[in-house]
């Protein structure tokens, strides 16, 4: 009897969210974290993937390290790491670190290694002290290091555009250096063949002191400026040129060109909203237009190529639209850090007109609440809506590289996170911190972005509009674990009542995400251990259920509180639904991933039926089935064009090797055709004599007289034998 | 837009050449040298590229072969013997924008110019080398070069030559760095002029062997091969070159041979009957030494003049009262 009631109790909490009869407790001061966290409470305590550093002058993807990874390394190098104690010290020296960083937020490597080394030395300096100091002396780089937090993503993200934006600087100052010194080579190759370059003065400038009295510069002047030309620079072509230099010198994109130019404070890039750095691209667009000119009529300059007949009236003309994604390019990328609760409609807006009018910024949309009420939802919990809607929008431009993940999986995809700053276009980058919820006790921000992760709340994915010309080839779920499944289990072991040891594999959805805010405990019901029930069944079975085994159960969640106990928690209608709801939304993904049924079998099935690419028209095979070491083919192969009749006169002019014989014979007979080929150009032009002898001399054999044309030529009887061979 | 706007713009301006832009004077080699055909051959690429004569330059060292700048309406430079890759390794060195073409004989390359030759090999860097190979020196008339075969009489062996020949195409494949190596014959004017398309558009150094015929002092020579097409062994593949159907149908030997096959090209260079013609080796993965020692630094004539004032400080011994100014100028710097 008791059985059915406890039943009836839970199908209410199940239908209804009611409590009946005090059966079943809230779990508002339990402290629940999920069962598969159990362990995982304080992790200064865990080797994991935080803190990360911060090169300095490093790039790519390497451009942050692992603090573990760092250690390692160091630690490699080392011949008796595996026989000493170095390595054990050397991982007691990493959590110091890695407490420090907890404890400050963020530091240089530098300086929180000296508060960790402080603080072994006063815990035991004669057993740390030797080992400290190789560590010390091996570790030389610095950077800052930075935890899981909730400012950790800008500081990421603004490090991997700063890289990245010293390198292009670094090359926009190579290649405008470049120009600025050959454009003024040409001022200058004019000036000293002017009448002020060659004057006496000048030219006794230009000797060096040792010599000066040898010359008299008076006559050597004198006789230069009668004998140089006197061609010199048009004087719209050194206006020009002029132009030029100054718009290069003076741009204000990147650092000026010349040291100690003061005059031309470069422009600051890096915006906190969208309006801002919309504002200023376009302040900036006359500008940047100047500058690509500047930079395309320099490069035609210097080559010699500027026609002003062509190219004056162009460059008249030259606008915005003439600049290529290559221009673009060519100078800095906006960065705009900004927060998800930040972002107005309208600024979503100004947005995409940014991008409508070729702006190319790489965005971080950092959303540290995925987990909020909106109003609007009549109580249906769909986590990160907001940014998936963004994402989606982005990949919708078709130009944008779209980058998702939350925080606690950055350092895994720094080589993705690293592409997107290298795209040659705009990206998005969108960003769970884990840095704030609705929860008193609130996990860590790496556990609560990491959870986001299990759960497909927050699933890491990219999108790379160039990497090829199907979705499974530009969009990539594989940084999202067990992406291959709906959602991801775990084996999980615990010791029950009896301290018998039990082993089980336990599955993470959004329900145990969801579980983690105390805005949603409402939706959870613990069980006490004597109410437990057949009845009862994990959420990952009963979401597996038909509706009519599923109406027999109710789902449960197991979760542990502080002290390691786990409990049975039960879960509501709304619970399900949203995983639900999460899992048809993540079935979606993996199919444009290629990683699931439709679009990759569909897909797989075209390729194979695709044929086989036309051969290259070039490289077409002369047809020969007796061909030696040939192999077989049933290619459609070009005939051979027919050789004329042996009664007429002809060459084989591609095999025809220039060698003048026939031409000197008679240059009105044989003539060389446009790839200095001989052909019988004019056959009345000289006698059957002549095509005789052509053909006897022409040391490829290839001139064949054929049969004579006036059969009252001298000597005919005696050239037809001649020509016998050469038919 | 594929490319960007200075490409666009140049495009736009675009000139047609055609081949009496590039020709210069009438050729003094002999009727019937195989010169002439390279020269056409070397013409018709120019023009095809649509390659600028001001941004084209021809280098050679000495001999017939080496008249050959004279011949192009382009910047060229008639060297000494045996130096015509020095020279223009230095020229790619300087002018990374140029269209570098270099012609020696098989006396300027293998003889006095061979420690060049294989040097230049490894330094691989972006030119085409044209090996123009007679087999004697024709310009001082009838001399056994490098590459005479054993028994030929020449003025110096009248005797007949008394050392196999040295065979370029197998000594280029065994020096280090090697990345095209092709050989072309001028009586098949066709695929020389295909494997200099080749030579011309392989990022290093390519190195063809022009096999051709000297109808004053070897007339005779390559007769056998020139008239019986069986004698020629065409290399062929997609990442070589490929006979048109009219000429498939008279060189009917021949072979589907891969150009990154380094072993069995080296197979190929050693066959000598049939020739073989065609690309025998191509790498286009090895690196050129003037991108390995390129220098982001820009060189200003300001940088190029610390450079020289640092080098000559070096040696310069200062007058006492000058020595003594800087002694004390270093001294206060220090301070």
């Amino acid at each position: 009897m008791y059985m059915r009631a406890g039943f009836q109790a839970d199908c209410a909490f199940y239908h209804n969210g009611t409590r009946l009869g005090g059966a079943l407790d809230t779990i508002d001061d339990l402290g629940l974290t999920p069962a598969l966290f159990a362990r995982h409470r304080d992790l200064t305590r865990l080797r994991y993937d935080f803190p990360l550093v911060l090169l300095r002058n490093s790039s790519g993807k390497d451009a942050a390290k692992p603090l573990s990874a760092l250690i390692d390394a160091v630690c490699h190098e080392f011949d008796d790491a595996q026989d000493s104690a170095i390595y054990v010290h050397a991982l007691r020296f990493e959590r110091e670190i890695r407490v420090a960083a907890a404890t400050h937020g963020s530091g240089g490597l530098q300086d929180l290694m000296t508060i960790a080394a402080k603080h072994m030395l006063s815990e035991n300096a004669s057993l740390y002290r030797d080992s400290i100091e190789r560590l010390r002396k091996a570790i030389k780089i610095d950077g800052m290091v930075t935890d899981c937090n909730i400012a950790m993503p800008c500081q990421l993200f603004h490090h991997y555009w700063e890289t990245v934006h010293r390198q292009k600087a670094q090359h926009f100052r190579e290649m405008a250096g470049r120009l600025v010194v050959k454009l003024a080579r040409i001022l200058h190759a004019d000036f000293v063949r002017s009448p002020e370059g060659l004057s006496p003065a000048n030219l006794e400038a230009a000797m060096g002191t040792t010599q000066r009295t040898t010359f008299d510069f008076n006559a050597l002047s004198e006789l230069l400026l009668r004998t140089t030309s006197k061609k010199s620079l048009s004087e719209s072509r050194r206006k020009r040129i002029s132009w030029m230099l100054t718009t290069l010198e003076s741009q204000r994109f990147y650092p000026p060109l010349t040291e100690g130019d003061d005059q031309h404070e470069p422009y600051n890039f890096v915006f906190e909203n969208t309006a801002d750095a919309m504002a200023a691209y376009r302040d900036r667009l006359p500008q940047m237009v100047e500058l690509s000119k500047a930079i395309a009529m320099a490069g035609l300059e210097i080559a010699g190529e500027f026609d002003e007949r062509f190219h004056v009236p162009f460059f008249a003309e030259y606008s915005i639209d003439n600049l290529d994604p290559d221009d673009f390019g060519l100078l800095p990328d906006y960065l705009i850090l900004t927060h998800m609760s930040d972002i107005q409609p309208s600024e979503a807006e100004t947005l995409q007109d940014a991008f409508a009018g070729g702006m190319r910024a790489k965005i971080l949309v950092q959303a540290d609440d995925i987990l909020a009420i909106p109003a609007f939802t009549g109580g249906n919990i769909s986590p990160a809506v907001r940014s998936r809607q963004m994402v989606n929008a982005a990949i919708s431009l078709g130009e944008f590289y779209v980058f998702q993940a939350p925080g606690s999986q950055l350092p895994r995809m720094r080589e993705s996170l690293a592409n997107g700053f290298a795209h040659p276009g705009p990206a998005l980058f969108s960003v769970y911190s884990g840095g704030a919820t609705g929860t008193d006790h609130s996990l860590p921000p790496y556990m609560l972005a990491a959870a986001a992760l299990e759960s497909r709340a927050f699933p890491a994915l990219t999108y790379d509009p160039l990497a090829g010309d199907d979705w499974p080839s530009r969009y990539h779920l594989t940084d999202t674990p067990q992406a291959e499944r709906s959602w991801p289990t775990y084996p999980f072991a615990y010791e029950d009542a009896e301290h018998h040891s039990i082993e089980a594999t336990l599955a993470f959805t959004v329900a145990d995400f969801v579980a983690c805010d105390a805005r949603y405990y409402k939706h959870f019901a613990r069980v006490p251990r004597e109410n437990w029930s057949d009845a009862m069944v994990p959420l990952s079975d009963f979401l597996d259920m038909d509706k009519q085994a599923a109406a027999q159960k109710v789902p449960y969640l197991l979760m542990a509180d502080a002290d390691g106990v786990l409990h049975k928690v039960l879960v509501d209608e709304k619970i399900v639904q949203s995983v639900r709801r999460t899992t048809k939304m993540w079935l979606g993904l993996q199919e444009l991933a290629g990683l699931r049924g439709g679009y990759s079998n569909i897909n797989g099935h075209d390729r194979s039926q695709r044929p086989a690419p036309a051969p290259t028209p070039a490289l077409i095979e002369a047809p020969e089935p007796q061909a030696r070491s040939e192999p077989a083919t049933s290619k459609p192969q070009p005939e051979a064009p027919a050789a004329p009749s042996s009664d007429d006169a002809y060459i084989e002019t591609i095999r025809c090797s220039t060698c003048n014989e026939c031409i000197h014979l008679n240059d009105k007979m044989f003539a060389y055709d446009d790839n200095q080929q001989a052909y019988i150009k004019d056959i009345n032009a000289g006698l059957y004599r002549q095509l005789v002898e052509a053909a006897e001399n022409c040391p490829l054999s290839i001139i064949h007289p054929g049969q004579p044309r006036n059969p009252d030529e001298a000597g005919l009887d005696d050239l037809i034998k001649r020509a016998e061979p050469f038919l | 837009m594929d490319q960007n706007a200075t490409e666009c713009l140049l495009r736009m301006c675009d000139q047609q050449y055609e081949l009496e832009d590039y020709q210069a004077g009438v050729p003094r080699w002999c009727n019937g040298c195989g010169d002439n055909a390279i020269l056409a051959a070397v013409q018709r690429l120019c023009r095809d590229e649509k390659l600028k004569p001001e941004k084209t330059v021809f280098i050679s060292g000495i001999g017939c072969s080496s008249r050959f700048p004279h011949y192009m309406k382009t910047y060229g430079f008639h060297g000494i013997h045996g130096r015509a890759l020095p020279i223009a390794e230095g020229i790619r060195m300087a002018r990374g924008d140029l269209n570098i073409f270099v012609n020696t004989g098989d006396g300027d390359c293998c003889s006095i110019g061979a420690a060049h030759w294989i040097h230049a090999i490894r330094y691989n860097m972006n030119m085409t080398v044209m090996l123009h190979d007679n087999e004697i020196y024709g310009l001082t008339k009838k001399q056994a070069s490098p590459t005479t075969p054993r028994g030929i009489k020449s003025n110096t062996t009248p005797r007949g030559a008394y050392l196999n020949a040295l065979q370029p195409l197998t000594v280029t494949l065994g020096i280090q760095n090697a990345s095209f190596v092709a050989q072309a014959v001028d009586w098949i004017p066709e695929v020389l002029y295909s494997i200099l398309s080749k030579a011309y558009h392989h990022k290093g150094l390519s190195f063809i062997r022009i096999v051709q015929r000297c109808p004053e002092w070897l007339p005779e020579m390559f007769d056998t091969f020139v008239h019986n097409p069986d004698k020629v062994l065409l290399l062929q593949h997609e990442n070589g070159i490929r006979p048109s159907a009219a000429l498939a149908q008279v060189y009917r030997n021949r072979e589907e041979h891969d150009p990154s096959n380094i072993h069995r090209a080296r197979e190929i260079a050693s066959t000598e009957d049939p020739i073989p013609v065609g690309i025998l080796y191509r790498n286009p993965n090895v690196p050129c030494y003037e991108d390995i020692r390129s220098t982001p630094h820009l060189r200003t004539t300001k940088l190029i003049k610390a450079g020289l004032d640092s080098e000559f400080d070096k040696f310069t011994v200062w007058p006492p009262e000058t020595a003594k100014a800087e002694e004390e100028e270093h001294t206060q710097a220090a301070e």
